[in-house]
């Protein structure tokens, strides 16, 4: 695959690379079987392509990497046996997921804006697994979820004890896209420090995000009756506009890993401080409306309760650790 | 597949996590991290990751989720507008928000967070067809640090000691806080940042919740006591053991410092 400037002929049968910037061996790789040619080549023009030696060849791999997409992707559950996610708490309280239904919007032409898989090169030269998610610029590539919650305050033997159920309803997100950006794996930079590093981006929007406190009928219909709204929300990056990196594998590296101290095991996610002195990148968040509707009974109007929009201008993480905390 | 194993999955891609990467000399300040051995490893599964407390008050339903977890950050907001109205009113409208301080030393550049929890609020069954979502809150079990503000609009508690003693701020949109007994007065913006925590302990009483209608929230700690009843809109709580940096309304910077 090609993406360097235009090629020349050198009267043999060639490999040709992009001379600058250095780039990702996926992405530098050009073979190609030219006929013998007698004129001497141009001098090349910026960007020119140049022949590779044979051993430069030798440590080319040819790939340019996995690119993937997930066209009329829908996941239902059943009605009558819905696919249900439990937490179960030791001091025997639970938080359940059940009835998830997960689907996705397509763009017309299903191979036009992927997901990439690939592996690449770091700034400090070690190889990291990078999943680059689509542009997605037109927004075509729409998730929505839907799924009911409860948090039961005393499950036994997988059954809720009565009056201990909390049924928090149906959660609904409508219209969620992801333009750009990505995950990206490599090894822990860090001295001392085991684990996955990881870079993390991209621009959000979601059209709604709404909790129906009556949840669903028998027939999955959900009931309108009552709802808490949260509508368009849209986290980017505040000076681009664009992707958001809250952790970046270069310059303001995540680390996951699992650790001992003194005070005993945790589950460790952190974005650390940054390793170079360009500015952290900042985020705006802006929720355009928040608000809460109740149907009117007999006939009466709907009642709303509207609490406007919120926002943030700036939202700079410099550092954050986490530890989860696992109870040994 | 349940939590639980979803967790078990992740402890054990923790353990190939563990075998990536070199091993070098450890360096002197930093936390020493060190890899799980398998009966280690085989009793890390996430529990008691998420506690869960169901709770009734005053007619309405609680339903809290607290994440066992200790969070220690830096960060820096700026432009925080939470309900803002159609008539250009604003509930809270804070212009700079700055977890942790670069003045000082590495110990005050951040801000210590312990179980923090979210809680819905309900009303009503689904028996007699009248539930209702009531609002929801975010807040901490604890929180520790020198936290830079420059408040604008506030509505809420607020408790904060000042060097004129105790001032508060109690109701919707307030723009000052009143101590002296009443008889005196501080522009919420004078404050330029507040110490949460005393040599007896974290701060316990942060949270922000959303509302339809007023609400009293259950206690997160009884050492504390109920807080005040939280009104509809975005509502902020935050008494227990705040000391003003200082009344001038100069905001700490927080710049991040460069190294791993």
């Amino acid at each position: 695959m090609m993406r360097g400037g235009t090629p020349s002929a050198t009267g043999r049968a060639i490999a040709m690379r992009r001379l600058a910037p250095p780039c990702a061996a996926a992405t530098v790789l050009l073979a190609l079987a030219l006929p013998a040619a007698a004129a001497t080549p141009p001098a090349p023009p910026a960007h020119a392509m140049q022949a590779l030696q044979d051993d430069e060849l030798a440590a080319v791999r040819g790939a340019d990497g996995i690119a993937f997409n997930l066209n009329n992707f829908s996941l239902t559950s059943s009605l009558t046996n819905p696919l249900t996610l439990t937490y179960a708490s030791p001091n025997g309280s639970a938080l359940t997921l059940s009835g998830l239904d997960l689907s996705r919007t397509d763009d017309a032409d299903q191979f036009a804006d992927p997901y990439q898989l690939s592996l690449r090169s770091t700034t400090a030269g070690t190889q990291m697994i990078a999943i680059d998610f689509p542009l997605n610029a037109a927004g075509n590539q729409r998730w929505s979820l839907t799924a009911d919650f409860a948090n039961c305050g005393s499950l036994a033997a997988g059954v809720c004890a009565a009056g201990t159920n909390f049924f928090g309803g149906t959660l609904q997100i409508l219209d969620l896209t992801m333009k750009g950006g990505g995950l990206y794996v490599a090894p822990s930079q860090v001295a001392s420090t085991e684990g996955i590093a990881f870079g993390l981006g991209t621009q959000l929007d979601i059209g709604s995000l709404s909790v129906y406190s009556r949840g669903r009928a028998a027939d999955g219909t959900i009931d309108h009756g009552d709802v808490l709204a949260l509508s368009g929300i849209h986290l980017v990056d505040a000076t681009t506009g664009g992707v958001f990196m809250l952790a970046d594998l270069d310059k303001h590296p995540g680390l996951f890993n699992a650790a001992t101290d003194a005070t005993g095991s945790y589950l460790h996610l952190q974005v650390g401080w940054p390793t170079t002195s360009d500015p952290v990148p900042a985020a705006t968040l802006r929720i355009d409306n928040i608000s809460f509707t109740t149907a009117g009974v007999n006939g009466a109007a709907a009642t709303t309760t509207n609490l406007g929009s919120a926002s943030i201008a700036s939202l700079q993480i410099n550092y954050l650790d986490i530890k989860f905390r696992t109870g040994q | 597949m349940t939590t639980r194993n979803v967790l078990a999955a992740h402890a054990t891609m923790l353990a190939c996590a563990l075998l990536v990467g070199s091993a070098h000399a450890q360096d002197s300040g930093k936390p020493r991290l060190k890899p799980l051995d398998d009966a280690e490893l085989s009793g890390v599964y996430g529990q008691a990751l998420l506690d869960l407390t169901n709770t009734s008050q005053g007619g309405y339903d609680f339903s809290r989720i607290t994440l066992g977890a200790d969070i220690t950050m830096s960060s820096t907001l700026s432009g925080l507008v939470l309900g803002r109205h159609a008539d250009g009113t604003t509930d809270i409208d804070i212009s700079t928000l700055r977890f942790g301080r670069s003045d000082l030393d590495d110990a005050h550049r951040t801000v210590a967070i312990a179980n923090p929890y979210f809680e819905w609020v309900y009303s009503g069954s689904a028996a007699t067809g009248d539930r209702q979502v009531v609002g929801m809150r975010v807040g901490f079990g604890g929180i520790t640090g020198d936290v830079g503000l420059l408040m604008n609009t506030v509505s809420g508690s607020l408790t904060i000691n000042t060097p004129s003693g105790q001032m508060s701020s109690l109701g919707s949109q307030s723009t000052a806080l009143t101590g002296c007994s009443g008889s005196c007065s501080l522009a919420l913006n004078q404050i330029g940042g507040v110490t949460a925590g005393t040599a007896d302990g974290a701060s316990r009483d942060f949270f922000l919740s959303i509302l339809k209608s007023a609400v009293t929230y259950p206690t997160t700690n009884a050492a504390v006591g109920a807080p005040a009843t939280s009104q509809a809109g975005f509502w902020m709580n935050w008494t227990d053991r705040l000391n003003a940096i200082n009344t001038t309304g100069s905001v700490p910077p927080n710049v991040p410092k460069i190294g791993p």
